[in-house]
């Protein structure tokens, strides 16, 4: 029984995966750790300390900047299109549907940035000498909020595609005449 | 006696009072806006933080970019300097693939199942 059960987590994570394009090296982390694991963080606790430091830089100002150019994408060009639409006889309410779903994804992923965050800081905070297993169970923790943190820009980006889409059947069928 | 020793003793240091309730009256301040700080997320996007100075410059800045007006014709010569300015910056977008990667995998971070791997 056990066994269907993993297995029918294997599917979802491989089918999930596939989805979004994203390759799991090595599969969802088992927080159960081995002595050779807990050993490999002790004896790496250093660098991987310093990693995780750089890490944790390195993507506050990947979210800083890639949150601006989402927000400048929203504010800049979608909302101003929107309103110049809804000024005149046009309908530009699947534009405004998506924008307004755009608007609704970027909370969530602010949400899932903050959370990745805080469960960065909760394995930074462990002492990986002392307490490997804790630690390495933080970690897959932490890990699997980074992949959500991946699948919610993802979502965004398919959102912004899907607005220029819509963009090119207004321009078609309402600009031009196209049926 | 005790009251009447009190109030005296709040009457002869008020300045010291008024210092004392000042200082405690700021620091509930400060708890309160640290907390907000921290709970609406501004801490994690702040990099005037320490450790943050060497990437601050790194910031990229949006705020040259216009941006399409809110007002005027909709035509399709609109339309496409719209589409111009908009895919430009999907491009951009694009181009990071921001928060790919397994990073934080065991093999990532060297973190070793030396048993399994001999």
């Amino acid at each position: 029984m056990k066994s269907f059960t993993r297995l029918g987590v294997g599917i979802v994570l491989a089918l999930t995966s596939a989805l979004f394009g994203y390759q799991l090296t090595s599969q969802a982390v088992d927080p159960v750790i081995t002595d050779a694991q807990a050993e490999s963080v002790r004896t790496h606790c250093i660098q991987i300390q310093a990693t995780l430091n750089q890490l944790q830089q390195s993507d506050t100002l990947l979210r800083y900047n890639v949150g601006a150019s989402y927000r400048t994408m929203s504010e800049k060009l979608m909302v101003p299109l929107n309103q110049r639409i809804a000024a005149t006889n046009f309908d530009g309410s699947a534009l405004v549907r998506i924008t307004a779903e755009y608007n609704k994804e970027y909370q969530d992923f602010y949400k899932k940035y903050r959370t990745y965050n805080e469960k960065l800081q909760a394995v930074m905070k462990l002492d990986c000498i002392d307490e490997p297993k804790e630690f390495y169970a933080a970690l897959a923790t932490a890990r699997q909020t980074r992949t959500d943190v991946y699948k919610a820009s993802n979502l965004l980006i398919g959102l912004l595609k899907e607005y220029k889409k819509e963009v090119r059947t207004f321009q078609h069928e309402q600009l031009e005449g196209g049926e | 006696m005790s009251e009447e020793q009190s109030k005296s003793f709040a009457q002869e240091h008020k300045f010291l009072v008024m210092i004392t309730a000042s200082i405690v009256f700021a620091v509930a301040l400060v708890v309160v806006s640290m907390r907000l700080y921290y709970t609406t997320g501004a801490a994690q996007l702040d990099l005037s933080r320490p450790g943050f100075t060497e990437i601050r410059e790194q910031v990229s800045d949006q705020e040259d970019f216009d941006g399409f007006a809110a007002t005027g014709e909709v035509n399709s010569a609109e339309l496409s300097s719209f589409e111009k300015m908009y895919d430009e910056k999907l491009k951009d977008i694009e181009g990071v693939d921001a928060f790919a990667g397994d990073v934080l995998s065991p093999k990532a971070l060297q973190i070793n199942d030396t048993n399994n791997a001999e």
